[in-house]
């Protein structure tokens, strides 16, 4: 009679215990004894494995520091997306406000036009516009600088290009007004860019004094540099410096302000055509 | 075949993945081959550890202790009605 319990007497080795567990284990004590016994074809044998995963490690890395900062790009989101929405708040309250004002605001009709010519290019105290008599250009009109500032008058019109001869012109007058007071004066030019206008002394003028002219109202075109004083003269002369570089200028409002009349008064006839 | 493709797995991870993804699997593992996690700490020892730096072989001994644990569950299990 056959004794079962021998079949379990190699229990250890049996095929129901020689599971992938087991070929694991076995293949680890394997390596563990190549280890031992022969490092350099270990070495040798498992160097691309290792190059692999440094190459693995590499990118893995690389992607998951991505999430890693996960917390600080969440709060930097919320933190645009509350920018967001007050800059929109903003800039809808803006357009409202600018809507009011435009409302409020006539429009001139100016006719902006691009510098093309400025000195050197342009004579001295000149300069050409691209904007013509076919945009709507006649001679006689007013240009002014960034800031409403008054800088010349159309003197010349071509089909599309326009010339501008400055208030700075030698030769050229006008009037205006210096001062809170509003002292009247008249400016000729100087060249360059300047003016100059002599006042009474007693009439307190110092540098720094706004100087306007008509336009229509009262706009500042420059202020006073210098005050030149002969003691034996009752006047002094003034340096006007002009509120804009006039040779920086790269673009200009031209429109009709009646600056043709104003010179037909100071040159021909003191009657209304 | 799936025990051996985890098993197998659980080996290459050693190699390529970062630890704590190759401790996730054989302990996966140890529920159904309890002799993995102390094979795979056999495995990482042979790769990294080094007899100079004078400490305990780590690996293995965290292998063992599990590959302990899993063979002292699956023995209650056995015992109990569960296993049945």
């Amino acid at each position: 009679m056959k004794r079962t319990f021998l079949a379990k007497r190699n229990a250890l080795l049996s095929r129901a215990n020689v599971s992938w567990g087991t070929l694991a284990l076995a293949l680890a004590v394997f390596f563990l004894l190549l280890r031992l016994l022969a490092p350099n074809f270990f070495w040798y044998v498992f160097t691309p494995a290792f190059r692999m995963s440094d190459a693995l490690a590499v990118r893995s890395s690389a992607f998951f520091s991505s999430f890693k900062n996960a917390a600080t790009l969440a709060q930097q989101n919320e933190a645009l997306s509350n920018q967001n929405t007050a800059l929109s708040l903003q800039n809808e309250a803006l357009q409202q406000k600018m809507e009011s004002v435009s409302g409020l605001v006539k429009d001139d009709g100016g006719i902006t036009a691009g510098v093309v010519a400025h000195p050197p290019e342009s004579p001295y105290d000149t300069l050409v516009i691209a904007a013509g008599s076919e945009e709507g250009v006649t001679s006689g009109m007013e240009a002014f600088g960034e800031g409403n500032v008054p800088v010349g008058v159309v003197s010349s019109v071509l089909p599309h290009f326009s010339r501008i001869t400055l208030f700075s012109t030698p030769g050229v007058s006008l009037g205006g007004w210096v001062g809170r007071a509003h002292l009247p004066l008249l400016m000729r030019g100087a060249g360059g860019g300047a003016l100059y206008a002599s006042v009474s002394r007693s009439a307190g003028v110092a540098v720094g004094d706004i100087v306007s002219v008509p336009g229509p109202g009262s706009l500042p075109i420059g202020a006073i540099v210098r005050v030149d004083s002969d003691p034996s003269s009752p006047s002094v002369t003034l340096r006007i410096s002009p509120a804009l570089n006039l040779f920086s200028i790269t673009w200009v409002v031209v429109r009709d302000t009646g600056a043709a009349l104003r010179g037909a008064f100071s040159s021909t006839t003191p009657m209304l055509p | 075949m799936i025990r051996g493709l985890g098993t197998l797995l659980t080996f290459i991870s050693t190699i390529l993945f970062p630890w704590p993804f190759t401790v996730f699997l054989a302990l996966g593992m140890s529920s159904v081959e309890p002799l993995v996690p102390l094979a795979t700490g056999l495995f990482a020892d042979t790769l990294y550890y080094t007899p100079s730096a004078g400490g305990f072989p780590l690996f293995t001994l965290y292998g063992a202790v599990v590959t302990a644990l899993s063979f002292f569950v699956r023995s209650r299990l056995k015992a109990s009605i569960i296993g049945e």
